[in-house]
C-alpha cells in the first residue's frame, strides 16, 4: 500500500532537507543565538510539511526560507522580551581597522568585527542582507521571503550596506 | 548609445547594478558614468569589497548536528518502515501518518513497530481466512443480529465459547458467526457490518494467561487489529478504516 503520507515525505524530504543549512543559518542570523534557531528550525520544518502540497515551484531554497522567516517573526514576537535586550550597545564597539596588509590576528579580529556588525544591524535590514550576500537570493525571491515589494528589498539593502560600510569602516570617505 | 547620468542616479543604481539586478540599458549607462567619475567609482570599489568581505569572513552557520539528527528522526521518509513489494509475499505498512498515529493513541492502540516472527505468519492467515469467506459468500453460518442465538451455534462446534454480543447501537451490526481454521485450529469467527464494510472477529483459545494490548497493522490494503485478553487471542480484519476499526476493537477489548 502506497500511502500518500510516504509520498509527501519524501517529497518533503526532496525539497526541505537539503535546505537545512540554509534555514538554520538565517534563523540564526535572525534570533541570534543558537538555542533560539534550533527551536525556530524545528518549529519552521513543522509548518513547511504541512504546507508542502502547497509547494508548486523549484526554488525550495526561497520556499522554505521564508517559511523559517515567518515563523523566527512570530517566534520573536511570543518572546518579545528576550528579544529586546539590548544588544546593539555593545556590539556597536567595533574595529575600526582600515583593510590593508593583515596579521592572522587581524584578520580574526576585523572578522569578528564584521560579524558583529551585521548582527548589530536592525532585523529588517539584517534579513535583507543576509538573505543577499549568505544565501544569495535574487531581489525578487528576497521579495518574496521577506514579504515587501521589490523596491523596499532595494532600499533596505542599500541602507544595510551603507550602514554596515560606517560601523565596520570600510567605506571609503 | 545610453543616457547620461549623473552622480546620484548612479549611487542610487549601484547596489543593483552589483547584485546583477540592473536592466541592460541602464548598466550600459551605470557602466559610462563609472569609467569617467573617479568618486563613484571608488564606492563601487567599496561596494564590492565589502560584499566578498561578508561572503568570506561572515560566519556561515551550519545546522547543529543534534538538530539535523533530530529533524531526520522525525521528517525522513528513511526511517519510516519500508514497504515490501506484493512479491514478497505481504506488505506491510505500519500507521505512520500522524493523524492515524495520533489517532491510535487516544484509542490506546499501540502502532505496531516490530512485529513477531509468529504473529506476520498468522496476519497473512487472518486476511486470506476473511478474504475466502467473502468471495465464497460463506462468511457466514449461522445468520443472526441476535447475540443469543449465536452463540449458542458454537457450543456444539468449538471447544471454547467465544464472548458474542452485537454492537448495532455503536454502529457495528453482528450478522453472524461461523467456524474458520487459523494457526492449525478451528476458531470462532464473527462477521459483523459497519455501513458497506464487513469486519471478522476471529477468536481462539490461549494456553497462556498472557495479555496484550490492541495493536494494528495493515496487509494487502486490510486493516487488522489484534489483542488478547482473557485467555482469548483476537484478530479483526476488515477493509474499513484505521479509525474506525480500531473504535470497534476497543469495544471488543473493553467488553466485561
Amino acid at each position: 500500500m502506497n500511502s500518500p503520507d510516504h509520498a509527501r515525505r519524501r517529497r518533503f524530504e526532496q525539497v526541505a532537507m537539503p535546505h537545512l543549512d540554509a534555514a538554520y543559518g538565517l534563523a540564526r542570523w535572525l534570533t541570534r543565538n543558537d538555542h533560539d534557531a534550533e527551536d525556530v528550525v524545528q518549529e519552521a520544518f513543522i509548518r513547511a510539511l504541512r504546507f508542502i502540497d502547497g509547494f508548486h515551484g523549484t526554488e525550495g531554497r526561497a520556499w522554505l526560507l521564508a517559511i523559517v522567516r515567518n515563523t523566527c517573526f512570530s517566534w520573536m514576537e511570543k518572546n518579545r522580551s528576550a528579544q529586546m535586550q539590548p544588544f546593539d550597545e555593545e556590539t556597536m564597539e567595533v574595529q575600526t581597522h582600515l583593510p590593508g596588509p593583515e596579521s592572522s590576528a587581524e584578520r580574526a579580529a576585523n572578522a569578528r568585527a564584521l560579524h558583529q556588525a551585521i548582527a548589530a544591524l536592525p532585523l529588517g535590514l539584517r534579513e535583507v542582507l543576509v538573505l543577499r550576500e549568505l544565501e544569495e537570493l535574487s531581489y525578487k525571491e528576497i521579495a518574496r521571503v521577506a514579504e515587501v515589494p521589490i523596491g523596499t528589498v532595494m532600499s533596505r539593502l542599500s541602507r544595510a550596506r551603507a550602514l554596515l560600510a560606517t560601523s565596520t569602516e570600510l567605506k571609503t570617505k | 548609445m545610453s543616457a547620461e547620468i549623473n552622480c546620484s542616479g548612479a549611487r542610487a543604481q549601484l547596489d543593483a547594478y552589483h547584485d546583477g539586478e540592473l536592466e541592460l540599458a541602464p548598466s550600459l549607462a551605470l557602466e559610462e558614468h563609472l569609467a569617467s567619475c573617479p568618486a563613484c567609482s571608488q564606492r563601487y570599489a567599496a561596494l564590492r569589497l565589502q560584499s566578498s568581505r561578508i561572503r568570506i569572513e561572515a560566519p556561515r552557520y551550519a545546522a547543529p548536528q543534534s538538530l539535523r539528527r533530530s529533524i531526520e528522526r522525525r521528517f525522513s521518509d528513511k526511517n519510516l518502515p519500508q514497504e515490501k513489494t506484493p512479491a514478497e509475499g505481504r506488505t506491510w505498512s505500519i500507521w505512520s501518518l500522524p493523524a492515524a498515529a495520533a489517532a491510535a493513541l487516544l484509542l490506546g492502540i499501540a502502532v505496531w513497530q516490530q512485529l513477531p516472527a509468529g504473529d506476520e505468519t498468522l496476519a497473512g492467515e487472518v486476511v486470506a481466512a476473511h478474504t475466502r469467506a467473502m468471495m465464497n459468500s460463506r462468511l457466514v453460518e449461522v445468520a443472526s443480529s441476535d447475540q443469543h442465538s449465536v452463540k449458542p451455534w458454537f457450543n456444539t462446534r468449538v471447544d471454547f465459547a467465544p464472548p458474542v454480543k452485537d454492537y448495532a447501537a455503536q454502529g457495528f451490526e453482528l450478522t453472524g458467526g461461523r467456524v474458520d481454521y487459523l494457526d492449525n485450529r478451528r476458531v470462532a469467527a464473527l462477521a459483523y457490518k459497519q455501513r458497506e464494510h464487513t469486519i471478522d472477529v476471529f477468536i481462539w483459545p490461549l494456553e497462556s494467561a498472557r495479555e496484550r494490548a490492541p495493536a494494528t497493522l495493515t496487509q494487502r490494503g486490510f486493516n487488522i487489529v489484534r489483542f488478547d485478553r482473557s485467555r482469548m487471542a483476537y484478530w479483526v480484519v476488515s477493509d474499513l478504516n484505521t479509525d474506525d476499526l480500531g473504535r470497534f476493537a476497543r469495544l471488543l477489548h473493553e467488553q466485561k
